[in-house]
């Protein structure tokens, strides 16, 4: 850039500083669009995008700016760690080169120039040895190291000193870290063996000297090129921080005081974590914690965070190995991670011996097909390079980086097979155990609705019906015999397991209140169980309820519903599918052994609907939302990085994964839905595109304002507000750049209040004129949602405080924000047109059944039930209004889901007498449909989602289509 | 858990807070390392064993962080946030106090702490940053942010983004717009 024509000179900036943030944000532009073009074509694009002179030299000159910073000005960082030139002299040793850097400092490649050989000098971090005493601990200790000669022990060859630094020079190992070579399916067998059995050696030479690694781990381990391991970093294995130093400044016995926690977490030993001193079972434990990532490919205990991590060492199992490896072998590693270290061998040279016994038994009988074929394949294609005696860290830590950056950009390829070819839906698709059977729900809605279990034979069989009611029901699953599927048969608040048999037969109750049930043995299933109020919670017992226990209760006791349970193959892991009172979350992790909340797994955040586990265990599969539609990911047990599998336009649900885990079966469709208009001229469509929801008619009856759903990751679903001319046709999208949950037009059609959705903010409220007259103003700056206007420019809204949402008043410039009920709610379901009645969902805790329907008056007034024993019926995120006036407030409509009720797709409407917003009720609110259908004046509309007009006979409904099918999606790269 | 050690940095911060100087400096590497170590885990999903060193445990404020950190971005937005905040005022600090030691308002101070020694060699006043990348905050508060976590806080372009919650393209057009003005602003300041 340096040669090319400037566009400008710099020039004097007197004149441009008065800039204010919106001048700054078209600067900004203009300027960016600038530098990403070639300094000769700028000018030409300056002389387009920049009308106004002023704003031309303001761009001019921040170009000059940068042209003269030459790109470099704060590229770098403000702190480095400090760097030595290659060529440059340290000691007797020239720097040939910078290998890596690692918590004990920068490594280099350097020559000794006296010898001749290469080695690896270490350069202590600036600082590191600041305190007299420390120093004196790291360098006698290293000089004991450096009494070691093993042929699995890099050699430290000196500790020494140039112009105030401190450096360790050292064998310069080539070859690869343990770190590097160990993938998530181990090493075979009898290479783990042999190279576990070579690090005992190095250790029970050390030992025998009373000198303890204290750090042992894959990083610390190289492989050579011909094939033996090297243990580096012996005696070095203190973290030269400042933090820690501080601990060894401590006055009293600083010397041999080995408190301070060193050590790589996953590889501590329980006793390091307490902070005792380490011995040389402390490195026993290493070695098994080493051994066991050898064998299974992950470390022996998992954790989220460094205090789940350090909790699972502390208390928990080593994770078990896989089934190939000889119990032998088992039992040593087992005893090398004895929480106590009197339980574990109490000497290196013992593990050798015992791991000699057993190679010399494995040889002759397992060892060539101890593993799958492509192992060794993956291992010999891996990158190769050189790798340097400390220097390793980094150089798999840049690989890693590159390699696991959610890649979801680069999904695995897969290929689709259409395997059902309905005309509608069908959703939930279950496999039986050989794979030869497929059961799926024919239904509308991946979850509850009116559905029917079919059954096809897999390749070509027909399907055929297995229940025929139209009973609301989710999720199949087939017996571990394949001779029944259950399902979930909802009525009313029962949520029920059935079972019908595969062949064909009467369906037969299997278990009440209980969902989501999956066998998880001959007899033995799992199932979710209400508890109280919405409260859901996973349990196992017999297939008679008989013994049992929870499995994973829901943090919040009151609106946590776990729905779904997937048990791993080895039977240690729960994958939980679980919803609060806003919808999905994402899918959990968590011990089938029970009473831990475990994690959270697959993409964060995201709406996760189902889960799946590989049939070896290795994988974890969900379909998941988490902003782009439902599609399917994969996650290598127990943390990989979650990868996208499907993508596109259409969405993934439900997964089903074939016996040889090359396939899985899944629900792929698109959803539609159109808003309608009712009015004196009959029924006519208004939308025709994508999903269109949540519609509203304009005051004057000209305008049908509605929501186009986009995709959110997050617990509610938004769209962008559209408004369809009614005499012209034309739509316009009204408020572009929100993402609006839900929103109310003011009485007089000239304002708008709304719920935005944010990635950053959450949800807030927000004000909008509809003809432009002021710029959208933010009324909330918590999370808030489901606004409503109410006469005397008062809104009505949820805010949520802690877990909890609460329905609160403001002024309509967002002043005054209270509280209006004390007690939280589930949702806000309406407001009366005059604002002196509020109509809420509530849980009801204790009570079996889990939902009622609650008017507060607004004025403080005695609340007073719609319905105490009704299910508030429908996806809250369709926008459906289950109650609603006309604007007059002389209509009242609503949709309830009570006992008699055959359909919940009917709505009705009741006329009001003046000054009421409400019919006159039932002590104790409605309790049948026929005491709805008693009131007088009582009309039923056959719509599931109305929206009012001015008149009974007028209102904007929504109808929605769903082509679902099922389809086998073949992975590869697994 | 490892109670004596976790206090460390607490210390160290509260002790800087009341004028001590060298629990400053003894900061700058500590919460320079604990922000690369946290940015590596939890940006790149990197196995554990590379990164969850000692240092992760000794800072009672990072595992504050992590315990609580629900799966969101927002968390650990706020947590690189904050450290790149922190950063930012223990170098602005340092530059400032050796400034008044140079211009003879103190004893002068001879520790340079060498990782210090580049963005001074390079003729940086931080000081004067400081105050421009305030004033840019004021005008876009997302492009403070920026500067915040990619010069202080040494993020990468792409780990800035994951932070943001925005495209690296969009971090790179926004980065070199800030350097530009943040460079001009600095000249403006230094010829008066």
């Amino acid at each position: 850039m340096g040669n090319g024509p400037r566009l400008v000179a710099a020039r004097n900036e007197e004149g441009l500083s008065d800039v204010t943030p919106e001048r700054w944000q078209e600067v900004k532009a203009i300027l960016a669009s600038a530098l990403e073009r070639a300094p000769e074509e700028r000018r030409v694009y300056l002389d387009q995008a920049c009308t106004e002179p002023a704003l031309r030299r303001e761009v001019e000159s921040l170009i000059a700016s940068h042209d003269q910073g030459n790109g470099s000005f704060l590229e770098q960082p403000a702190a480095r760690i400090k760097e030595l030139a290659v060529g440059s002299r340290l000691g007797p040793y020239d720097i040939v080169a910078r290998i890596g850097a690692g918590g004990m400092g920068v490594v280099y490649k350097a020559r000794d120039t006296k010898l001749g050989r290469l080695l690896a000098v270490k350069l202590l971090p600036e600082g590191a040895l600041a305190d007299a005493i420390a120093r004196a601990r790291f360098l006698r200790e290293a000089q004991n190291a450096s009494s070691l000669n093993h042929p699995n022990i890099a050699t430290i060859y000196e500790i020494g000193e140039d112009a105030g630094e401190t450096y360790i020079a050292m064998e310069f190992v080539e070859g690869r870290p343990l770190s590097a070579i160990i993938d998530r399916e181990g090493l075979a067998l009898e290479t783990a063996l042999r190279y576990a059995l070579e690090i005992s050696a190095g250790l029970a030479h050390a030992h025998e000297r009373g000198i303890v690694h204290r750090d042992l781990k894959p990083a610390n381990a190289v492989v050579t090129a011909d094939g033996h391991v090297k243990i580096l970093d012996f005696g070095l294995a203190k973290k030269l921080s400042p933090a820690e130093l501080g601990e060894a400044t401590l006055p009293a016995n600083a010397l041999t005081q080995a408190g301070a926690i060193v050590g790589t977490l996953q590889y501590m030993a329980p006793e390091t974590l307490r902070g005792e001193p380490a011995d040389a079972r402390t490195d026993i434990w290493a070695l098994g914690a080493l051994l066991s990532e050898m064998l299974a490919g992950t470390p022996p205990f998992h954790g989220r965070t460094a205090y789940e991590l350090s909790s699972a060492i502390l208390r928990e199992m080593p994770a078990p190995l896989p089934p190939h490896v000889p119990s032998s072998l088992q039992s040593v590693t087992q005893r090398c991670l004895a929480k106590e270290r009197e339980q574990r061998y109490q000497r290196a040279s013992e593990v050798r011996a015992a791991l000699e016994a057993i190679q010399t038994h494995t040889t002759d009988i397992a060892a060539p097909a101890s593993r799958p074929p492509q192992r060794a394949k993956s291992s010999a294609k891996t990158l190769r390079y050189a790798s340097i005696a400390g220097g390793v860290l980094l150089l798999a830590a840049a690989i890693a980086a590159v390699a696991i950056f959610y890649p979801r950009h680069q999904p695995p390829t897969v290929r689709y097979e259409q395997v059902t070819n309905f005309s509608d839906s069908v959703s939930s698709p279950a496999l039986s155990p050989d794979g030869r059977m497929l059961a799926f729900l024919h239904s509308e809605s991946t979850f509850d609705a009116p559905a029917d279990v079919w059954i096809k034979l897999l390749p070509d069989g027909a399907p055929v019906q297995l229940t025929h009611d139209g009973s609301r029901r989710m999720g199949v699953e087939f017996s571990p015999d394949g001779s029944r599927i259950a399902y979930t048969q909802i009525a009313q608040w029962n949520w029920d397991s059935w079972t019908v048999p595969s062949l064909g037969g009467t369906p037969s109750l299997l278990l009440p209140d209980a969902s989501g049930l999956t066998w998880i043995g001959n007899r033995q299933v799992m199932f979710s169980e209400i508890t109280t109020g919405l409260y859901m919670k996973i349990v196992t017992s017999d297939e008679n309820r008989g013994g049992q226990r929870d499995v994973y209760l829901p943090p919040d006791r009151e609106i946590g519903m776990a729905h779904r349970s997937y048990l791993s193959p080895d039977r240690k892991w729960v994958l939980i599918v679980e919803m609060d009172n806003r919808g999905w979350l994402p899918c959990r992790l968590t011990p089938f052994s029970g009473g831990s909340q475990g994690r959270i797994v697959g993409p964060a955040p995201s709406r996760c609907t189902s889960a799946a586990w590989s049939a070896d265990g290795k994988w974890m599969y969900f379909s998941a939302d988490a902003g782009s539609g439902f599609h399917l990911w994969r996650q290598k047990f127990p943390d990989g990085v979650p990868q996208q599998i499907t993508s596109g336009a259409s969405q993934e649900e439900g997964i089903a994964v074939a016996p040889d885990g090359k396939s899985v079966v899944t629900a792929i469709g698109a959803e539609q839905s159109s808003v309608f208009l009712h009015d004196s001229q009959g029924l006519r469509q208004i939308t025709s595109q994508g999903y269109a929801y949540s519609p509203s008619i304009s005051p004057d009856g000209k305008q049908i304002y509605y929501l186009l759903r986009t995709n959110s990751a997050r617990a509610f679903v938004a769209g962008e507000l559209h408004s369809v001319d009614l005499a012209t046709g034309r739509d316009d999208n009204s408020l572009p750049g929100f993402s609006i949950s839900r929103y109310d037009i003011s009485r007089d059609g000239q304002r708008i209040v709304f719920a935005a959705l944010d990635q950053k903010t959450g949800s807030t409220i927000w004000l909008a004129s509809l003809a432009h007259s002021f710029p959208p103003r933010q009324l909330t700056k918590t999370e808030s949602y489901r606004p409503y206007f109410a006469p005397g420019g008062e809104i009505f809204y949820l805010s949520r405080e802690g877990n909890r949402d609460y329905v609160y008043r403001m002024k309509d410039e967002g002043a005054a924000q209270q509280r209006v009920i004390p007690d939280p709610v589930i949702y806000l379901l309406g407001v009366s047109p005059d604002g002196r009645e509020i109509v809420v969902w509530v849980g009801q805790t204790g009570s079996n059944s889990p939902n009622a329907v609650i008017v507060y008056p607004s004025d403080g007034g005695k609340p007073f039930p719609l319905c105490t024993r009704c299910g508030a019926t429908g996806p809250a995120y369709t926008g459906s209004a289950i109650v609603n006036w006309s604007l007059d407030q002389k209509y009242f409509y609503f949709r309830l889901d009570l006992p008699g009720m055959h359909s919940t797709n009917d709505s009705f409407v009741i006329p009001l007498a003046p000054g009421h917003a409400l019919p006159d009720l039932p002590s104790g609110g409605f309790a049948t449909v026929d005491e709805l259908k008693a009131i007088p004046g009582v009309r039923e509309i056959p719509e599931r989602n109305i929206f009012p007009g001015r008149d009974p006979f007028t209102y904007a409904a929504m109808h929605t289509a769903t082509l679902r099918n099922l389809y086998r999606v073949w992975l590869s790269g697994g | 858990m490892c109670a004596a050690s976790s206090t460390r940095i607490n210390r160290l911060l509260a002790d800087w807070g009341q004028g001590n100087e060298e629990a400053r400096e003894a900061l700058i590497p500590v919460v320079y390392d604990e922000l690369r170590r946290v940015a590596r885990r939890h940006l790149w999903r990197e196995r554990p064993d590379h990164t969850l060193q000692s240092a992760a445990l000794v800072n009672e404020a990072y595992l504050r962080l992590v315990r609580e950190e629900a799966p969101q971005w927002q968390n650990r937005a706020h947590f690189f946030g904050v450290a790149a905040q922190m950063m930012r005022r223990i170098l602005v600090d340092h530059a400032r106090n050796r400034l008044a030691a140079k211009r003879g308002a103190g004893a002068p101070r001879l520790t340079l702490d060498p990782e210090l020694a580049p963005a001074q060699k390079r003729g940086i006043d931080l000081v004067a940053l400081d105050d421009a990348v305030g004033k840019l905050a004021a005008l876009d508060p997302q492009q403070g942010r920026l500067i915040e976590l990619r010069f202080f806080g040494g993020l990468s372009i792409e780990e800035t983004a994951v932070v943001l919650g925005v495209s690296p393209a969009t971090v790179k057009r926004e980065w070199a717009t800030a350097r530009a003005w943040l460079r001009r602003e600095m000249k403006k300041d230094s010829a008066t």
